[in-house]
């Protein structure tokens, strides 16, 4: 056993660190926050560290889950809007890597470096068997050089330009599923925001029935058909992992915060910290975090088959689910009222953390493919 | 960083493995019955072999190989590779293997502050074939646990000697031992300044074996209080000689946080136990008469459990790791060892639950484990001991204290 970091794995940890700090922060109000995140992208592009999932995937010791891991634990601290938008993006570029083409890949990781609306990267993913995921119910049917999305809420911004997923084909049967690549204005006759109270700088939006055409300023890269479980069982333990280290990312900012607060705040006569019980219940949240932390790396390395085993992916999500909810919840509660307050940010964090439940999948879902 | 064992540490997994279930699984409950180590245990050969676990190599210790003859293993200066063994140990019955002869805590302060003499004749006897010898580590009194520094066991230079008067509480296989390493003040005001550690012999005048303390579980080991009333400890036997007062607490702290992984390690595995105990009899009895519904909720809890032993074991290895590379591993070590325990208790707890009445069986010895449980939290320091210390840490080294590390 080794607990050594790789140099690869610090020097991207470090520069996804360096960027949080010379980062503005996101607007408290959250009505320029779509604004304040499109400069953030453009900024992070700048210093590489939006696209280290490519530079990793080219780089000589190849693609490093662990050190994407490190990335996305601290650009939580920043903004979990930023985050997701990192996550789609070096999701979309992974579950290329997996399943298409190495010419496919190429151009679409091309695609990805040129691309001028980074944010509008979306990342589609099959959830054919859930009733609850959000993109329940979306086909997608490729017929005469048109690229049909039937229903879809996701995070793509109005403008999105980039498209990339995985969906139940309306022609095929249930194990089947067509991955396609899609770049360019897309069409799509109804697209309005979900009302969504969550992320405050990062859209939501229903789109209904997104329509790409092959043509002059569109192009549909790509189309293969799938092996629907296989690519649910490679590409979805990643991305259950990188959902995890949000997660595990919001509950340790939570943490902070409230250690801080423990430090400031009187209560009888000396700071809240000095007082047993908030000690005792300050260091299980740290407790809590790090057992969760530990497994996430652990869950991060390889198989047999390239990726991370997807049963252990799954349980290792649900584990460190539970325990950022636990970690947040309590941080929220060390604030007594403040922590119903806007003015103290735990809360959001404990929302966007149920958020990213939600959005990742589903816990119980996860817990049903388990059994 | 990878969590895969090497090829080292694999084959101390299958000996120790080996040595819990043919060593001490099949005594256990005897000794467990018995409030001691029953003989037969005592006369087998591979008795001898794990009195030298603890013991360094430089003075004939190490675990010699049983797969790989002329092999030997240094787990006394190896924290990993301990960690590992001390996993199967925990596997096999913790109570039992601690109560078996062997240096215990004595080993590393002797180790670290004894004379070369007093180091070979200590450690010579557990390696010399003498037979079976125990030593003991006396800090713990009535009225003073977690915080050491407190100890009120007195120590008065006399000449050539050291006098000692106090009593200590808790101390296990106390009874038995022909070596305590005892620790006392010259001046309860010094607090941890005024600490030395000595070394104390069987035999030595006004050293005095006082009563047995029943416990819940960890039956097989004995539990006594020691008596020291007026007892005279030459001078060569004070294991801080030659230093400023002081370095017994010091010499202490160190031996905790070498030690408490190996706690962490018996809790990660006696919960793997339990787990396997209670799948075993969910199999045989519970299965048959659960529907296919509240059969797979629990299949799904038992997996969530599995999970946690699994997170208990890598902080543990981590912690083990770090000491191993001489990094600060205070905060990493109490974290491990309060999870473990906690972990413990809860794996112990619901696997009774679920196994219902046939956890009583003598095949299944899901009670027994409840009631042992326990000690691992209070082992090396008590859970809550280690969770203020852990804030204590989190406070002194906060990200919030790096300036501009914090951003909303």
């Amino acid at each position: 056993m080794d607990f050594n970091f790789s140099e690869i794995q610090l020097h991207w940890r470090k520069a996804a660190a360096d960027f949080v700090v010379s980062c503005s922060p996101p607007p408290a109000d959250g009505a320029s926050g779509a604004h304040w995140l499109e400069r953030a992208v453009a900024d992070s592009r700048r210093t590489g560290v939006f696209d280290c999932a490519l530079a990793l995937e080219s780089g000589d010791t190849g693609f490093d889950l662990l050190a994407i891991c490190l990335v996305v634990e601290e650009l939580a601290r920043l903004d979990t809007g930023f985050c997701v938008a990192f996550l789609n993006r070096s999701l979309c570029y992974r579950a290329a890597s997996f399943f298409m083409s190495q010419q496919v890949r190429r151009s679409f990781a091309e695609a990805l470096r040129t691309m001028p609306a980074p944010v509008g990267a979306v990342l589609i993913w099959p959830d054919a068997n859930s009733n609850d995921s959000p993109s329940s119910g979306t086909t997608v049917t490729l017929a005469d050089s048109q690229l049909r999305i039937d229903e879809v809420i996701s995070l793509a911004q109005p403008d999105t330009t980039f498209c990339l997923g995985w969906a139940p084909s309306a022609d095929s049967k249930a194990d089947g599923a067509i991955g396609f690549l899609a770049s360019g204005n897309s069409v799509a006759p109804s697209i309005e925001p979900a009302s969504v109270d969550g992320f405050r700088t990062l859209p939501v939006n229903r789109i209904t029935g997104l329509l790409y055409n092959d043509g002059p300023n569109t192009r549909i890269h790509c189309s293969e058909a799938l092996d629907f479980a296989q690519l649910l069982a490679s590409a979805g333990a990643e991305r259950a992992l990188l959902f995890a280290a949000t997660e595990i990312g919001l509950a340790q900012v939570a943490l902070d915060y409230a250690l801080d607060y423990s430090r400031t705040r009187i209560a009888f006569d000396k700071p809240l910290c000095q007082h047993q019980a908030v000690a005792l219940r300050l260091a299980e949240v740290a407790i809590r975090i790090k057992s969760a932390r530990i497994l996430l790396w652990a869950a991060c390395e390889r198989g047999p088959l390239g990726t991370p085993d997807p049963k252990q992916a799954a349980q290792c999500w649900n584990y460190c689910a539970r325990a950022a909810a636990d970690a947040a919840s309590w941080a929220c509660q060390l604030l007594g009222g403040h922590g119903f307050l806007t003015h103290h940010p735990v809360a959001s964090w404990l929302r966007e953390i149920h958020m990213l439940r939600l959005l990742g999948g589903q816990s119980l879902e996860s817990e049903s493919n388990l059994q | 960083m990878t969590s895969e064992l090497t090829a080292e540490q694999q084959s101390v997994r299958e000996e120790f493995n080996w040595f819990a279930r043919s060593v001490l699984r099949p005594y256990s409950s005897q000794a467990d019955r018995l409030g001691e180590v029953p003989q037969e245990l005592l006369d087998l050969p591979v008795i001898a072999n794990s009195m030298r676990i603890h013991v360094p190599i430089a003075f004939g210790g190490g675990w010699q190989s049983i797969n790989t003859p002329g092999r030997t293993y240094d787990l006394a200066a190896n924290s990993v590779l301990r960690v590992v063994a001390m996993e199967e140990i925990g596997y096999g019955d913790t109570s039992l293997f601690i109560a078996l002869p062997w240096p215990t805590l004595a080993a590393p302060v002797v180790e670290a502050l004894a004379s070369p003499e007093l180091q070979h004749r200590f450690f010579s006897s557990f390696v010399d074939g003498s037979g079976p010898c125990w030593a003991s580590f006396a800090m713990t009194e009535k009225n003073v646990g977690s915080d050491a520094t407190g100890i009120s066991t007195t120590a008065t230079r006399d000449g050539d000697f050291w006098i000692l008067n106090g009593t200590k509480w808790f101390i296990g296989s106390g009874a038995l031992a022909s070596w305590v390493a005892v620790f006392a003040t010259t001046n309860v005001r010094l607090r941890r300044f005024g600490i030395h550690a000595f070394l104390v012999e069987r035999g030595t005048p006004g050293f005095v074996v006082g009563r047995r303390l029943p416990t819940s579980g960890f039956r097989a080991l004995t539990l006594s209080e020691l008596k020291f009333e007026n007892c005279r400890v030459p001078t060569e036997n004070h294991l801080t000689s030659g230093r400023s007062g002081g370095s017994g607490f010091e010499a202490s702290m160190r031996t905790f946080d070498q030690f408490r992984p190996s706690v962490g390690a018996w809790a990660v595995g006696a919960s793997r136990a339990a787990l396997e105990y209670a799948r075993e009899i969910l199999l045989q009895n519970g299965a048959r008469h659960a529907n296919a519904h509240s059969w797979k909720r629990v299949a799904a809890r038992l997996d969530d459990l599995a999970l946690s032993v699994q997170a208990a074991r890598l902080l543990n290895w981590k912690a083990a790791w770090m000491l191993d590379r001489g990094i600060d591993a205070t905060q990493e070590i109490s974290v491990a060892k309060a999870f473990c325990a906690e972990v413990a208790t809860q794996v112990c707890s619901e696997c009774l639950d679920f196994a219902g009445r046939a956890a009583m069986a003598g095949t299944a010895p899901l009670e027994k484990l409840v009631r042992d449980m326990k000690a691992f939290d209070h082992l090396e320091g008590t859970g809550d001991i280690h969770r203020l210390m852990i804030t204590r840490s989190m406070l002194r080294n906060s990200p919030l204290n790096r300036e501009g590390d914090f951003i909303r």
